[in-house]
Order: structure tokens, then sequence, then C-alpha cells
């Protein structure tokens, strides 16, 4: 999952193939029709917004239970460091931040001063 | 003579999403790894290209008045390396405080506790808040409101914490 970006960019295009209901085919070449999209554009549009989706649940999940930290939640949701942080924000996901007591943070603030 | 703290990428996009680089700049020379600069500077989406975060264009400012140094660590200490992803910004940050003596800012709680058992000093943006509220640099008010600012990157713990320590 954390090389999955790399690998991800690098990835040329390859056939699939796949069976679709009659009425998905019908919707899919009206809608690809309607976003000036070839109808294989549109399907992989699809396809990596699910992914997207999905790759940004599993690396919120795995920041929740302290599993990966900011860096590595991005690297795994194949955003940019500020990208993740925003979207663990609009998620209401807090950051790990209170793993030390504030008075360890004030000591070391004021000796660092001192020092 | 300023003091030099090393900063990892959280803390300063807080910092200045809660208007206190200023504050933060009259104590402390700024020091960074080139990872953690890369973390502050690297946009790849199209609105945050277009719409430049303010705290990346302070940072080019006061790094063009060469206010900020990024300097990397000559070692990373072998017991944090295998606790922390070698591709992260904190990595760099702790080592290079390791290194030299000097307090890091981090907001991302996991690495903390290997800075306590190491002895390195370290705050967040909330033990920064609360430094300046006791020195009286801002006022109770001001606490209120910044700590509003960045509310949903806290859990209810921590601000339960904070208000019991300033008596809020």
């Amino acid at each position: 999952m954390k090389n999955m970006k790399k690998e991800y960019k690098n990835d040329k295009l390859k056939v699939k193939t796949l069976r679709l209901k009659d009425t998905s085919i019908n919707l899919i070449y009206n809608i690809a029709k309607e976003k000036n999209l070839t109808e294989s554009e549109y399907i992989r549009s699809l396809i990596e917004k699910d992914i997207s989706k999905y790759r940004l649940k599993k690396a919120i999940e795995e920041y929740k239970k302290k599993k990966v930290n900011i860096s590595e939640g991005a690297e795994m949701a194949g955003l940019s460091y500020r990208e993740f942080l925003e979207k663990l924000e609009e998620n209401r996901v807090p950051l790990n931040m209170d793993g030390l007591p504030i008075s360890y943070g004030l000591k070391s603030i004021k000796r660092s001063l001192k020092d | 003579m300023k003091k030099k703290a090393i900063i990892d990428t959280s803390f300063w996009i807080h910092l200045v999403k809660i208007n206190l680089e200023k504050n933060f700049l009259e104590l402390y020379d700024v020091i960074l790894p080139k990872k953690v600069e890369e973390e502050i500077l690297f946009c790849n989406s199209f609105k945050l290209m277009i719409y430049k975060p303010k705290d990346i264009k302070i940072y080019e400012k006061l790094k063009y008045e060469n206010k900020i140094k990024v300097v990397d660590p000559k070692i990373i200490p072998k017991e944090l390396s295998s606790q922390i992803s070698k591709n992260s910004g904190e990595l760099f940050a702790i080592s290079l405080a390791k290194e030299n003596d000097v307090i890091v800012f981090i907001d991302n709680g996991r690495p903390h506790t290997f800075c306590k058992k190491n002895k390195i000093k370290t705050g967040t943006i909330i033990d920064f808040l609360i430094y300046l509220k006791e020195e009286k640099k801002i006022n109770i008010s001001d606490i209120k409101e910044k700590i509003n600012i960045i509310k949903e990157s806290l859990s209810k713990k921590h601000l339960k914490d904070i208000k019991k320590y300033i008596n809020l």
C-alpha cells in the first residue's frame, strides 16, 4: 500500500475486459458523451476516483490507529503532506498531538530559551 | 542571541494558521531539514497551485531573507529510523534536534515518546501557545480564538487537558 503511489504513477495503460449490464453501457455512453470524454476515459475516471477514495479511507484509518504518521499517511493516500493534513481536518480526525503532557512541552520550551 | 529551533511541517502550517510566526521568530532562529522544506512547499493539486497557501508565501519570504535555514542531520539514529518512515520529515527533524541539542516543534505525537526517552526537547503548537500566554504575550481571548482555529486537529482529551491547564 505504501508503494502504491509510485507504482500507480508509473503505470502504463493496459487492457482489462469487463462485463457490464446493458443499462450501464447505455448510461456510460450518454454520460461520457455529455462530459465530452471517450467511454474508456469516463470509466477510467470512475475507477480512479474510487481508488483514490479507498486509499484515503485506508490512510485515515491507519492514522487513527497510530500506525502511520502524517507523511506515511499522505504517501498511502497518494496525496501531498498538506493535502493529507487538510483531509484529516475535513474528516475531523485529530492529530496525535496529545502523546506527551503539556508540562513536558512547556518545560522543553523554557529550557530551550534558557540553555 | 536568539536560540535555535527545529520545526516540522505540521507545526509550521499551524503556526502560520494562527498567526504566531512573528512571535516564534522573535524567540527562535528557525532551522529545518530539506525533507520538511519539501513537505511545506510541495503542492500537487491544481487548487493549491493556484491559491498558494499563506504559510508557503511566508516561508518563501523568510527563506529569501535568510531568516530560515535548511540543514540536514549528519546521522539518523537507528532507533529512530526503525520507528518512523524513512521518507518522513519528522525523522530528519528529530535527528537534527538530537544532533544539535536543540528543541524540535512537532504537531504529531508518535515521535514524542522517542523525544522524551532520549531527552530531546520537544513541543507542539499548543505548548507554544500556552508558553506565550504564560509570558503574557497573548491573552486568554487570543488563546481561545487560536485554539478555535485549529480545534479540528485536537482530540477531545487534548482540548480538555488544555482547558484544565489554562483554567479556561
